[in-house]
């Protein structure tokens, strides 16, 4: 059970609307406000630029990979583990599902199988993660190198062009006005959000990172707790690979290079622990919009690249700061839902 | 227990699958192989934007317009190199001469960031993209991009096959630069080692610039030598450091090395590292580069083994990019116009002892103070 979980039972909430608005777990409010800081900011310095439809389409399509992989990541890190492997993961899912649309796979098949491969994959890292008690941080280290060694040594090194057009779609098309991959991001969260929220699945999670002994002793599998959370982080890299291979026409060896970190500093501004027991995927889907915001707005801005290295840095730090003075204000005040 | 076969069933079943496709792709590409795609081409004698307008008698526009304000992106893959350091000036000079405003965005050589940030660019509101490709694949998809934003697209970076909607390249004649470097070397071998030599080439196969460099290098020794020459490759991963292990490497089992080409300066500085670690003299070795880079033009100066580097000229063209940029962006010329000239491969000056100091004046000029 986690700690927000005990706090909403313990506040007397004043009407039912009230209620419906701790979904979004004001705990966060902080990194919502950093969020909405930043937004404004951009949008005065920009000229007009920023504030636009379609460029919030623009980010928004931009995060999407990183939403759908963080909100598998956001399921290993509540069970006090990491999945580094996930970058390469992307490479990975591209190559085969690139090599697979080759052989004449209708794209929906090859969409499937890539998932159920990479799911086998997240499970294989899970089972050794649990059997035999390894640290996560250093099997996935591993995995990363591996996945993206298979990857490159498969492709020798050049990308496997894709001519599936149904497929590109997945990465380019709209539905609607909704570039697709917003969509299935926008699915996959809500999905994540309700096997956390609603599901005994979900309470198994929490209860296996924030104390594992005891939900050993209260007859949780934990090992079958942390397979499947490797196995869903696995699954949606497979899905966030397709749709990248989509988006770049091809499945590409050296995709996804440095992507872990952008999506472990997407779900760590979201409030998640990295000791586990504690997050949810509202925070992971504010913390996706900060990082992709960042380097949208400084590129916008014309701010010299070296500069912008510097200023992502600064930016994440204050965006975690003013989470943490807002979290504690609210403490202070005893106002905190 | 049937729950574990089913799974183990299913894994197996994938690897086959996974092998089945291995080999369907395995006929229909040859894998790990990049090919160059450079033509043999005419290519032009120049250093200035002007003298390679005279070349291809592209006409200079009459009359002062009344110039709009325009602004340009340009992707780069990194700013971590002397070539890419005078490329970014090259933009920036040419932009502030004719009064656009130019954004600046670095791909890291990563193709999914070199899409983002094309589409920051087109957030941007840039009326043209100069880019530098991470890779095919990410081109491609620019391309795509630039077309649904209605914006030219014009190509820095490795020659890739005119495509609709977009400037054709200008560049290095990489093959023609790794030719003269190659005849150089068969020169200096036929005068100090009666036409005979040991020869390693450091290469980067991933690379096709650096490919087509190579090819021309070998090509043009085979050529020029009197006596016999045998041919050691290598990838020294264009960086000095790797330039440096695989040379010390190959000098382990060839400790009769006479002579390195790097495909680029980094790679054949490491090169030269190794070959003096090796206690080897200067008079009966050589070391030549490619880059135009200050670090091998002072190596030259010094008068040590390093006696030969092939100047690209980042400068250059980047002016002429970014001149072309502007023009389409004003509407002063055409995306047809410039295809109906095609590609342009620049010739790459030979820097030897007797023109160091003039290349080293010049390259200072274009390095930020």
């Amino acid at each position: 059970m986690s700690i927000d979980d005990n706090s909403n039972k313990k506040l007397k909430l004043g009407s039912r609307l009230k209620k419906r608005f701790s979904i979004f777990q004001l705990r966060n409010f902080g990194v919502l406000f950093a969020l909405i800081i930043l937004c404004i900011f951009f949008a005065l310095m920009s000229h007009g630029r920023f504030f636009t439809v379609s460029n919030f389409l623009t980010v928004a399509r931009q995060v999407s990979l990183a939403t759908i992989v963080g909100v598998g990541l956001t399921f290993v890190m509540i069970t006090a583990n990491i999945d580094l492997a996930v970058g390469s993961y992307l490479a990975f899912s591209g190559i085969f599902v690139a090599a697979l649309l080759y052989i004449g796979f209708p794209w929906y098949l090859a969409l499937l199988s890539i998932m159920v491969i990479m799911a086998l994959v997240g499970m294989l890292v899970g089972v050794i993660v649990a059997k035999q008690k390894l640290n996560s941080l250093i099997i996935t280290l591993a995995m990363m190198g591996i996945a993206r060694g298979i990857a490159l040594a498969y492709s020798g090194g050049a990308p496997i062009f894709i001519k599936n057009d149904a497929f590109i779609s997945l990465g380019t098309g709209y539905i609607g006005p909704i570039p697709t991959p917003v969509v299935i991001a926008a699915i996959v969260l809500i999905i994540g959000q309700f096997v956390l929220r609603k599901t005994s699945l979900g309470r198994y999670i929490y209860a296996t990172g924030g104390n594992e002994e005891a939900a050993i002793a209260s007859g949780i599998n934990v090992d079958r707790i942390k397979i499947t959370v490797f196995a869903i982080s696995g699954m949606l890299s497979g899905l966030a690979g397709s749709i990248l291979a989509g988006r770049l026409f091809s499945g590409n060896p050296t995709a996804g290079q440095g992507f872990e970190l952008d999506v472990i500093s997407a779900v760590v501004i979201g409030g998640t622990s990295l000791f586990g027991g504690v997050g949810h995927m509202w925070g992971t889907l504010i913390g996706a919009f900060i990082v992709g915001i960042i380097g949208n707005g400084l590129t916008i801005l014309n701010v010299e690249y070296f500069y912008q290295l510097i200023a992502k840095g600064m930016i994440i730090y204050i965006a975690v700061f003013i989470d943490r003075q807002t979290r504690q204000a609210g403490l202070r005040g005893k106002t905190r839902l | 227990m049937p729950k574990k076969i089913i799974t183990i069933l299913v894994a197996v079943s994938f690897v086959l699958l996974l092998m089945g496709t291995s080999s369907a792709l395995g006929g229909a590409k040859k894998k790990g192989e990049v090919e160059s795609v450079q033509k043999e081409e005419k290519t032009i004698e120049a250093e200035t934007p002007e003298e390679v307008k005279k070349a291809i008698g592209e006409k200079e526009e009459v009359g002062k317009v009344a110039k709009e304000k325009v602004k340009i992106g340009v992707i780069q893959i990194t700013l971590e190199h002397e070539y890419q350091v005078m490329l970014n000036k090259g933009f920036k000079d040419k932009a502030q001469e004719m009064g656009a405003e130019v954004i600046v965005a670095i791909n890291e050589m990563n193709p999914e960031k070199c899409v983002k940030v094309a589409e920051d660019l087109v957030s941007a509101g840039v009326q043209a993209i100069i880019c530098a490709p991470a890779d095919p694949a990410s081109w491609k998809a620019v391309l795509a991009m630039c077309r649904e934003a209605g914006i030219p697209l014009l190509n820095d970076g490795s020659p890739q096959p005119v495509e609709e909607g977009v400037v054709p390249f200008i560049g290095t004649d990489s093959k023609g630069g790794g030719r003269a470097a190659g005849k150089f070397a068969g020169e200096w071998i036929n005068k100090n080692l009666r036409g005979s030599a040991k020869v390693l080439g450091l290469t980067l196969p991933t690379f096709t610039d650096c490919v087509a460099r190579n090819e021309g290098f070998n090509e043009a020794l085979k050529e020029t030598v009197t006596g016999n020459i045998e041919l050691i490759e290598h990838n020294g991963h264009g960086l000095r450091e790797k330039g440096l292990e695989a040379s010390e490497n190959v000098l382990q089992a060839h400790p009769d090395l006479d002579v390195i080409f790097g495909c680029n300066d980094d790679s054949a500085l490491g090169g030269m590292s190794a070959m003096q670690a090796a206690g080897k003299d200067v008079e009966h070795h050589l070391v030549i580069g490619f880059d135009g880079t200050l670090g091998a033009f002072e190596e030259i100066k010094k008068g040590g083994m390093f006696r030969c580097d092939i100047v690209q000229q980042p400068y250059l063209y980047a002016q002429m990019h970014m001149e072309r940029a502007v023009k389409l962006a004003r509407g002063e010329a055409t995306i047809d116009y410039y295809q109906s000239i095609g590609p342009l491969y620049i010739q790459t000056p030979v820097v030897t002892s007797e023109n160091d100091d003039k290349w080293i004046a010049k390259v200072k000029q274009y390095m930020p103070q």
